[in-house]
């Protein structure tokens, strides 16, 4: 999907000199928590709103969703004000904390949430069950939601913004507080989404996680737009070329070649050297060689001539980077 | 012997309807114009975001264009509060001239009025009406069931069982007479069920909604296309279906208890459900000329109380009950052959004009009642009844006889002051009561210097014997009014402020809504405000004045035009009181301990009408409550 394409694309959320000021009971001013957004986000699309804690992406939520109203400016959801009851039939919404009933267990939450979509018994039980299936909690789904991990609750609180089957998915740190499994596993679950057509937005002050889904992002800082537009494009380092080759080993004489090569095209060799993985792969990759062998364990480096190491993703991949 | 029925104050029956629609109607129509009015002012002057504008227009002011109707509506019921306002003043200036149309104008004053009031109410109550066309049961349900369980799981109810087996077990060490046992109980249990319900019920409701929004639980409840008004609804009827099920489970536990709690002796005398039926009451007094006239009240002694009215001892005053209403069974000639007697129960005050004749001494007051249906009786016919009386006395049924040819019959007895004593009649007078008219009961006092003081509820006819466990039922239905009375103010005022300060609120105004506040209340209202009787000082500025002054509270006031333009404002203060009492509830209208105590059968008219003097109350309430959880910010 290029950049264009989404330009021309159907505004789905769109905020308009949005402002919000807390205010106490006593009307007193509290906090400046948004000032002045200017958005539009399009059908289709994987929005990312990215900063650090305190920076106004919850609040910025909150006020599409009609959780607050604005101090000033509008924030409209398919054309709608946040106040719009009928527009929340098509949004599902992941608050930051899974803020679920926890007296309730999983089927019971999911028949709740859709019996507030008024939908017949008999569709509820359907997409109940569908959900638990798909957020792997077929096996806990009667045990009452105050025993679930974080994990699992994250997991319940997707399934719950996915009940009606929503065209806008909201989600509000959908990543915090979640291992790599977990991480990797909602990541995925976005991608799936947006494979659907769906439109995602997603707040996070993980870069890593917004840098791996998001189509654009914007950045807030202290309640202000710092930056908006495609991920690649802000990321895109534009002097830096960077190569990757197999097998190839890499010796001095490689490296002179390399270099020569460069500086006939008028640049200058960087760095090369092995590509590291990154730990979550790393960690994923243990992950599952645990599943497939049960039993195996870390053994300190002497004892361990036998079993077979553990081998670096990287190794026989050579990484290079250079200057133009 | 069973206590006889005091109704000083008398129930809202469905007599009353008309009243109280009218009375409701006054209220609620000042109220929602001020609001229209304040919230008028309030947009022009503050803008958007106030309170009350937020409230009202809410929804109405961000509208699709295909509902754009919905705020024209609005429209229609302003023009009909102008026309009905201007109709009401018209009719008022025109009626105050000279003149016989006068009564027609106010009557057309009052009707547009009434129109200005309904439209003002359907202008305030437009949103929320709206609102309640799209709302969906489902929804509802689904909230409701949520609190259910909610309460349910977390075990809140467990409390209230330990507290209620405290009372039950602490009730086994109380002795008590076995004429006094059912009495006792029932009047225990109520109590104590009262207490448990209205305390549980404000502490559900007070803290269902807060805690939803502190746990933020709420968040994911209202981006849900959920209405807030879904959400008010869902948790009231939540609360309530699940404290219907306690009482339910409650009442028949306790029925059983205090069932066996009485003695197997006194259960035939004491857990009854009688019928009965009221008469009116009225006084008539033998004038210089020999014709019996007709009075509202009889001598006065001076008594503290207003509520008895009192006769003469050896004087032609007697004081007469009229029953305009007796149930159409009574004149069936096969129920009267099966039902001989019938009862009639009564309970006097005696007032005594010389120290030395205490009482009418050890024999009591002298007294006659008689049973007469004034279209059969004259006083001329004495002589006649007497006679024949005498001649029949040999007969077994005499008296029954008699009864039906001259419509009378008479019992002279002696009383004490202040006791129960029951008479019974034949049956046969009212036979030929099928043919029209009425039953009357006349008392005369036959003791000279003793005066007997009696009001409106002090006779009443015992018509028949209801179910007692039907009855025991009736009476919760009071508990259960107070309930929901409870459950519908705690959850609108938690709508708006916090748990505590709900919890505050509802108390309070529980406090004022006990009789004797309420009775203390009225006395500031217009008609009493400057009755140096009731209000020695008069009202607030007059006081404020007599205090500035130094006066004491009963000098007169000089008399000039200051003084009575105070005495005005004093007056529409004592307006404006009345009006904004109607916040407070009226809790008398849902005790009935005193009837299933003292055996009486709960008339279904009055339970009837003081569940919808409930449902009159609380709809104000639940409007506030949605416009105020609909202004609310619910993440702020
Ligand atoms: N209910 C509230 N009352 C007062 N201040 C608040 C409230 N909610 C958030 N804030 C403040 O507003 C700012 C933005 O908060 P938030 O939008 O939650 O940030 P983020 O989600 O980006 O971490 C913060 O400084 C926070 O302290
Ligand atoms: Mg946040």
């Amino acid at each position: 999907m290029s950049t264009n394409n989404l330009v021309n694309g159907e505004v789905i959320v769109e905020t308009r000199n949005l402002s919000k000021v807390y205010l106490d009971f006593w009307g007193r001013k509290k906090k400046e928590a948004l000032r002045a957004l200017n958005l539009q986000i399009y059908r289709g699309e994987v929005f990312g709103l990215l900063g650090p804690n305190g920076s106004g992406k919850t609040t910025t939520i909150k006020l599409l969703l009609g959780l607050l109203f604005p101090t000033e400016g509008e924030a409209l959801v398919f054309g709608r004000p946040g106040t719009d009851v009928a527009k929340n039939e098509r949004i599902g919404y992941l608050p930051e904390e899974s803020y679920l009933y926890r007296f309730l267990n999983a089927e019971e939450t999911l028949d709740f949430y859709g019996r507030l979509f008024n939908m017949s018994p008999e569709i509820r039980k359907k997409r109940a069950e569908e959900l638990i299936e798909k957020v792997g909690l077929s096996r806990d789904k009667k045990r009452p939601l105050r025993e679930y991990s974080k994990g699992m609750r994250q997991r319940i609180g997707l399934a719950q913004a996915l009940i009606n089957d929503p065209e806008l998915v909201i989600l509000d740190e959908p990543t915090s507080g979640l291992d790599p499994i977990g991480t990797r596993w909602m990541k995925d679950l976005i991608l799936e989404l947006k494979a659907q057509g769906k439109t995602v937005i997603m707040c996070s002050h993980r870069l890593d996680d917004v840098q791996d889904v998001c189509d654009r992002i914007a950045i807030l800082y202290e309640g202000e737009l710092k930056e908006l537009g495609r991920v690649d494009e802000l990321l895109e380092i534009a002097d830096v070329v960077e190569m990757r080759a197999r097998r190839v080993p890499l010796t001095q004489e490689f490296r002179h070649d390399l270099e020569e090569v460069i500086r006939r095209h008028g640049g200058e060799l960087d760095t090369v050297q092995h590509p590291t993985t990154t730990l979550e792969e790393l960690f994923l990759r243990i992950v599952k060689e645990s599943q497939v062998h049960q039993g195996r364990r870390y053994l300190p480096r002497t004892e361990r001539t036998a079993a077979t190491a553990p081998s670096a993703v990287g190794a026989g991949r050579t990484e290079v980077s250079a200057n133009s | 012997m069973l206590a006889a029925l005091v109704i000083e104050t008398p129930y809202a029956s469905l007599e009353h309807l008309g009243t109280a629609w009218n009375n409701w109607l006054n209220s609620a129509g000042v109220c929602a114009l001020l609001f229209l009015l304040v919230g008028e002012v309030l947009r022009r002057t503050w803008g958007r975001g106030s309170l009350v504008i937020h409230g009202l227009a809410g929804n109405l002011s961000q509208l699709r264009p295909e509902e754009v109707w919905k705020r024209r509506s609005l429209w229609l019921w302003l023009a009909l509060i102008g026309v009905g306002l201007g109709v009401a003043l018209v009719g008022t200036v025109s009626g105050r001239g000279p003149g016989e149309s006068g009564g027609t104008w106010l009557t057309v004053a009052r009707l547009g009025w009434r129109v200005a009031a309904l439209a003002a109410i359907l202008a305030f109550a437009w949103e929320f009406i709206l609102e309640l066309l799209v709302c969906r049961w489902r929804r509802i349900w689904a909230i409701a069931r949520l609190t259910i369980l909610e309460t349910v799981r977390q075990k809140a109810l467990w409390s209230f069982a330990v507290l209620l087996l405290l009372v039950l077990v602490g009730s086994w060490f109380i002795q008590v007479e076995q004429k006094d046992q059912w009495r006792t109980y029932v009047d225990l249990l109520y109590r104590t069920v009262t207490i448990l319900m209205v305390v549980t019920a404000s502490v559900l409701a007070c803290f269902s909604i807060p805690t939803d929004i502190r746990r933020q639980t709420i968040h994911t409840q209202v981006t849900k296309p959920v209405r807030r008004l879904e959400i008010l609804l869902g948790r009231m009827v939540g609360l309530i279906v699940l404290m219907t099920v306690m009482l339910l489970i409650i009442g028949n536990l306790g029925f059983l208890y205090v069932f066996r709690e009485v003695s197997p002796l006194a259960r035939a005398s004491t857990m009854r459900s009688r019928l009965y039926q009221l008469g009116e009451l009225h006084f008539e007094e033998l004038d210089s000329e020999g014709n019996w006239q007709r009075k509202q009240t009889g001598t006065d002694v001076g008594d503290e109380f207003v509520y008895r009215s009192h006769i003469r001892g050896g004087a032609p005053q007697e004081a007469v009950w009229t029953f305009y209403r007796l149930p159409p069974y009574l004149f069936d000639k096969s129920w009267q052959e099966r039902n001989r007697r019938l009862v009639a129960e009564f309970m006097f005050d005696i007032y005594r004009m010389t120290r030395d004749y205490e009482g009418g001494g050890a024999g009591g007051v002298a007294m006659v009642v008689r049973f007469v249906n004034p279209r059969l009786w004259d006083a001329a016919l004495e002589a006649d009844y007497r006679r024949e009386a005498q001649e029949l006395r040999y007969k077994e049924d005499w008296d029954e006889i008699l009864a039906r040819k001259y419509g009378f019959y008479e019992v002279p007895l002696h009383i004490a002051d202040m006791r129960t004593y029951s008479v019974d009649f034949p049956t046969a007078i009212l036979e030929r009561l099928r043919e029209g008219g009425v039953l009357q009961v006349r008392v005369a006092c036959r003791s000279f210097g003793q005066y007997l003081g009696m009001g409106p509820n002090d006779l009443y006819l015992v018509v028949g014997e209801g179910s007692l466990y039907l009855n025991f039922m009736k009476g919760l239905i009071g508990i259960w009014a107070l309930t929901v009375m409870v459950i519908v103010l705690g959850t609108c005022f938690s709508t708006y402020v916090n748990a505590l300060a709900s919890m505050l609120l509802c108390w309070a105004l529980l406090f004022l809504g006990i009789p004797q506040v309420q009775k203390f209340l009225g006395e500031l209202g217009p008609e009493t405000i400057h009755r140096m009787d009731v209000n020695p000082g008069g009202g607030p500025l007059e006081s404020l004045y007599r205090l500035a002054r130094g006066l004491p509270m009963a000098t007169p006031l000089p008399d000039n035009w200051g003084i009575a333009l105070m005495q005005k404002i004093d007056t529409g203060y004592a307006y404006l009181f009345r009006a904004v009492s109607g916040i407070v509830p009226d809790l008398y209208q849902y005790d009935r301990t005193l009837h299933v105590a003292e055996g009486f059968s709960i008339p279904g008219g009055e339970l009837i009408m003081s569940v919808i003097l409930l449902a009159g109350y609380l709809v104000p309430y639940i409007l506030a409550g949605y416009y105020l959880l609909n202004a609310r910010e619910i993440a702020a």
